[in-house]
């Protein structure tokens, strides 16, 4: 059963790539297509971590300091670009 | 907001720019609560260590003893109010600041714009019609002057320390700052960022001139 | 008590430790202090002569640096090592011989960061925040500062190991019965103190690392514009800001440890005091940008930054409240730890109100790169963090030593110290005219009175400091004997003879439900005491010196790079002979307090709180990434300009290789070795494939003239490829690892737990390769 459900993540991983190619071949550069990516990319990452690395069957603690760690290196870009001034000269 | 607080100035009481008068009115509000706070906390500190001092080998009931997890005191209704109070403190200076920080960084139109450009170790002028200087800086006034500040190399910075301004001088950004001199003078300008070995020499003269004498040596 | 040299070479026992980190971080002072008697010299009057601008720019640097990260951290972990562990109930940290290593990556990491005195050109000499660009190789050419950065690496991966260590060991190793809200103060400080280490220290070491390759790689992340300065400030600041509050919080909980001891009232509102501390702690991620307010960030972020760097004041506010409140009604014995206790939290004070000032970007238009900001952090960080931590040290030095120290030259040397410090920092808020870091100031002004004041401050401030060591060494020459409780404290430390036997306790200690601490004193138990020998392992040195040695080298020369290799490679080897040969097990106690982690195992615990640092790590460097794309005006997307079929098939491979660690682990979750093996054996392979498919990548870009220095993509692409390779590499090493112990039989249905951590780690590298993919080859 649990073999099963790894190989249907592989499956699922690898159609998101090929999915990303798919659409880094055919659609012109916007950000449409940067989005789409992203979020495939998104979907790949959460396979990995949920189905994986099973965070979702350690203590809490685990899944909360991991969502800790992500907010805190999400803050960090996020302050980056928000720093950057927009009323250039 | 008005003036209140003047910038003394070779014995007379003058307005050296309207920045300074702001920041010595920001600076005499956050030092008056932080010495009134202060001094309370600090003088609550001591007195309670000598009205508490003990008295004999007589223990409090509470005392903590050996192996023993000593007891919960304090309430949450007192957390609340001390968070009130510092809160309320806070948010008045904060209102200060952010009125202050809108008159330093918005300079008001009509101004002479000077390019400072910041180099290990000195200072670069350029003015609107192109005319450079080196390390001393003519200045009308009574006028509003308004600094574009950038580097070539390192990081600098580039303070006039009597008109109470600072702008980091950084390689590929502009930095402005303004002021508007209403005391002609010699004044002083330093670098307030390391740069290198060169940094405790990195000053320059500011002189502010009369309009007539400025547009007569501008025009050379 | 065995006291040879082998014993503090290879010891692994977390009281040893912590003298050893006690010793050092005092060595450490000694140094800092004597560099900032020099400045202090040198400054005493105006165009004085006494240290030219070189040397004293080294002298601020080095200063800052060892203060900062070598001493004063160092010191309450000196504390952290010996008093955590009994303070819970433990008898030792989770991982000895990774708690060894921090210590020696710690010293060799100093070692290395001075070592720069010597060569030519000094060492280190653009001030403690190594402001970019002045710390490129075209600014700074001398070997100083690569050095210093090779020393800030090592400092930070001993930093990580602690951390890990410090939050498996507190979350896991209490005593029965001792939840979190029971522990003693100074426990929640440490825990408090790793967790933003463990979320600092990451920013800082992907900015040290983009700083050495741009010094030995020649890539551009601080020479362009697009990076430079502001890329540093942040990476920088997002560590330096709750670094500052890491340097706190030990010496502010140790304030909170000693006055209920002294005042004999239990700590007012320990829960109050507690939860606020919980969110300044989250909140000092928060505010870094209040470091840059005249940098010229957007202005709408400096003022979230104001809000955020004033609120800040409200906890750390409730917790000075509450520490006074203590005093209330109060029984108060004004003993020497008690006295330091009381005259940090004064000084901390003044340093919090000037800090608030700090805090307003008006007043920052002026306040910038004066000495009145040198006032504020010698306040809060000497006032408050250091006199906090020497109360402590006043406090456990019976404990740790076994000898009572002088009362009476306990309380001059308060005195005088009080008075030197005053003299010494309180001019320097009047210097307001004054740049920091100018090595010479002129006779004009009034600058000359203050300084002066401030010099000889600094002369009283060092007298005091040679009384407290004089009081120390006579300590330890003929102190009266300590008893094992001498100040009528109540937590587990003082439920040991002083000092402790070498396994703390006989049996485990127990909180009853009403607060009752039960523990059989050590000699009245019955369990056999372990000696020294068990716990001796030569891998902590070992390592720490090969790394010491490879970095020096890549520094220096090729020749000592290679004898630090070999060296680091038979000490990893030995490490893993003593874990196949079963050395070092480390029982886990089987009742204890784990709230939120119990079932869990330690090791588990401690690879998901590395990985946590790594997302860090990994957002700091794919920040810089985006945060040098959003300042640049155009950006060739890798995809289009070069072929995409080795990407893809890397891709490809770290997936497939994902699955193939799955499948070994769960082979031998049904005890199935060959399933194990061939699983292992192929995500061999494919890691295997996926780096020699990147070395061929790589070639083929740099035969375009792609190199690491051609372009700002350039830089990014290959720091950041290759940070990723090197994960996969370190991945590999393990794996190899796994490989000999599968094919010794040394896994079994119920023993599989490294293939499980190695599959972790193993998934999260496969997770960052899934961002980086899309980031710099497709958008």
């Amino acid at each position: 059963m649990r073999t099963l459900g790894y190989f249907a993540v592989w499956i699922a991983l690898i159609l998101a790539t090929l999915l990303q190619l798919v659409i880094f071949g055919g659609v012109k550069a916007s950000n449409l297509r940067v989005i789409s990516i992203m979020v495939l990319a998104w979907l790949q990452a959460s396979l990995v971590v949920f189905f994986y690395q099973n965070v979702l069957k350690e203590p809490k603690g685990v899944s909360m300091l991991y969502l800790a760690s992500f907010l805190t290196g999400s803050g960090l870009i996020i302050g980056m670009i928000l720093s950057i001034t927009h009323a250039m000269e | 907001m008005k003036v209140r607080i003047y910038f003394k100035f070779k014995g007379r009481i003058i307005v050296l720019s309207p920045i300074t008068a702001q920041w010595d009115w920001l600076f005499i509000l956050y030092a008056t609560i932080g010495s009134i706070v202060g001094a309370i906390v600090i003088g609550f500190l001591i007195y309670s260590s000598i009205k508490y001092k003990a008295k004999g080998e007589r223990e409090p009931k509470d005392a903590p003893s050996l192996g023993k997890i000593p007891a919960e005191r304090g309430t949450m209704k007192v957390a609340f109010v001390l968070t009130l109070i510092v809160a309320g403190i806070l948010f008045t200076i904060t209102l200060g600041t952010m009125q202050t920080v809108d008159l330093i960084e918005k300079p008001p139109k009509g101004s002479l714009t000077i390019e400072v450009h910041a180099y290990q170790w000195g200072w670069k002028f350029i003015y609107p019609n192109g005319k450079q200087v080196v390390g001393e800086l003519r200045v009308p006034k009574n006028e509003v002057i308004t600094f574009k500040v950038t580097s070539d190399d390192v990081f600098h910075n580039f303070g006039l320390i009597e008109f109470k301004v600072k702008g980091d001088a950084i390689k590929g950004k502009i930095n402005t700052i303004w002021i508007k001199p209403s005391q002609a003078g010699v004044y002083t300008i330093q670098c307030f960022e390391l740069c290198g070995i060169g940094h405790s020499w990195m000053k320059g003269k500011m002189i502010v001139m009369e309009p007539e004498d400025f547009d007569r040596w501008y025009a050379e | 008590m065995d006291s040879s040299l082998t014993r503090w070479l290879f010891t692994t026992n977390h009281k040893d430790i912590g003298i050893l980190y006690l010793v050092t971080s005092l060595y450490f002072l000694i140094l800092g202090g004597a560099l900032a008697i020099l400045m202090r010299i040198q400054l005493m009057l105006p165009n004085n002569q006494f240290l030219s601008a070189g040397p004293f720019n080294q002298a601020v640097t080095v200063h800052g640096l060892i203060m900062v990260l070598w001493f004063l951290s160092p010191l309450a972990f000196a504390f952290a090592n010996y008093i955590v562990p009994l303070q819970i109930g433990a008898r030792d940290l989770a991982f000895p011989r990774l708690n060894a290593m921090s210590y020696w990556f710690y010293l060799f990491g100093g070692l290395l960061a001075a070592v720069g005195f010597f060569t030519p050109g000094g060492a280190i000499d653009t001030g403690w925040t190594v402001y970019a660009p002045l710390n490129t190789l075209n600014y700074s050419r001398q070997l100083g500062v690569t050095l210093g950065g090779a020393g800030l690496l090592m400092l930070i991966a001993s930093v990580t190991m602690g951390t890990v260590n410090f939050l498996v060991t507190i979350f896991r190793l209490r005593a029965k019965g001792m939840s979190l809200f029971k522990m003693p103060m100074y426990s929640w400080g440490i825990l408090l103190t790793v967790f933003m280490m463990l979320l600092a220290f990451p920013s800082i070491l992907a900015g040290v690392i983009m700083l050495v390759a741009d010094r030995l790689l020649g890539t551009l992340y601080f020479l362009s514009n697009e990076g430079g300065a502001i890329l540093w400030d942040h990476l920088f600041w997002f560590f330096g800001h709750p670094e500052v509050y890491i340097l706190l919080m030990p010496g502010l909980m140790a304030i909170a440890e000693i006055f209920p001891v002294f005042a004999r009232r239990p700590l007012y509102g320990k829960r109050i005091l507690i939860f606020a501390a919980i969110i300044g702690s989250a909140m000092s991620f928060i505010v870094w940008a209040h470091h840059m307010f005249v940098t010229g960030i957007d202005p709408g972020f400096r003022k979230f930054m104001t809000i955020t760097t004033e609120a800040i004041s409200i906890p750390f506010g409730i917790i000075t409240l509450c520490l006074i409140l203590t005093l209330f009604r109060a029984s108060i014995r004004f003993k020497t730890p008690m006295l330091f206790a009381l005259g940090s939290l004064a000084l901390f004070i003044v340093g919090g109100i000037t800090g608030v000032f700090n805090s307003s970007v008006a007043l920052d238009y002026n306040l910038r790169g004066t000495y009145w900001i040198v006032a504020h952090f010698h306040y809060t960080l000497v006032g408050g963090a250091t006199g906090g931590l020497i109360a402590a040290l006043y406090y456990w030095w019976p404990k740790m030593t076994g000898r009572m120290y002088s009362e009476r030259l306990g309380k001059l040397h308060f005195t005088i110290y009080m008075i030197g410090f005053n003299l010494l920092y309180f001019p320097m808020h009047l210097l307001v005219d004054m740049p920091r870091r100018v090595a010479v100031y002129s006779e004009e002004g009034s600058l000359w009175l203050n300084n002066y004041l401030s010099t000889i401050g600094s002369f009283i401030f060092a007298i005091s400091w040679i009384i407290f060591f004089l009081i120390l060494l006579k300590s330890l020459r003929n102190g009266k004997r300590a008893e094992s409780n001498p100040w009528g404290s109540w937590s587990l430390e003082w439920m040991v003879p002083s000092p402790p036997p070498y396994h703390n306790f006989d049996v485990n200690p127990e909180v009853e439900s009403d607060g009752t601490i039960k523990v059989i004193n050590a000699n009245g138990g019955s369990v056999e005491s372990e000696t020294h020998n068990v716990h001796l392992s030569k891998g902590p040195l070992m390592v720490a010196l090969g790394t010491f040695l490879a970095l020096l080298g890549v520094s220096l020369s090729i020749f000592i790079l290679l004898i630090g290799s070999i060296i680091f490679a038979i000490a990893l080897f030995g490490w893993a002979k003593e874990n196949i040969l079963g050395r070092f097990v480390i029982r886990e106690p089987e009742v204890g307090e784990r709230w939120p982690f119990s079932s869990i195992c330690n090791m588990k615990l401690g690879v998901w709180f590395f990985l946590f640092g790594e997302v860090v790590f990994f957002s700091s460097i794919l920040g810089g990434y985006l945060f040098i794309r959003a300042n640049s005006t155009s950006w060739p997307i890798l995809g289009e300009v070069f072929d995409l079929k080795l990407a893809s098939i890397n891709t490809f491979l770290l997936i497939t290789s994902s699955l193939t660690a799955m499948m070994a682990l769960n082979f031998i979750r049904k005890g199935e070795q060959r399933g194990l093996k061939l699983g292992l054996l192929l995500t061999f392979a494919l890691g295997l494939l996926f780096l020699i498919n990147k070395g061929i990548e790589w070639e083929e870009l740099f035969k375009h003239g792609f190199t690491p220095s051609s372009s700002l993509p350039a830089t990014i692409f290959y720091t950041t490829t290759g940070i990723h390779g090197a994960h996969v590499l370190a991945g590999l090493i393990v794996l190899l690892y796994l490989l000999v112990r599968a094919y010794k039989g040394g896994f079994s249905r119920e023993n599989y737990d490294s293939v499980e951590y190695f599959d972790m780690y193993w998934n999260f590298v496969d997770v960052v390769w899934l961002f980086i993919f899309p980031l710099l080859y497709l958008i």
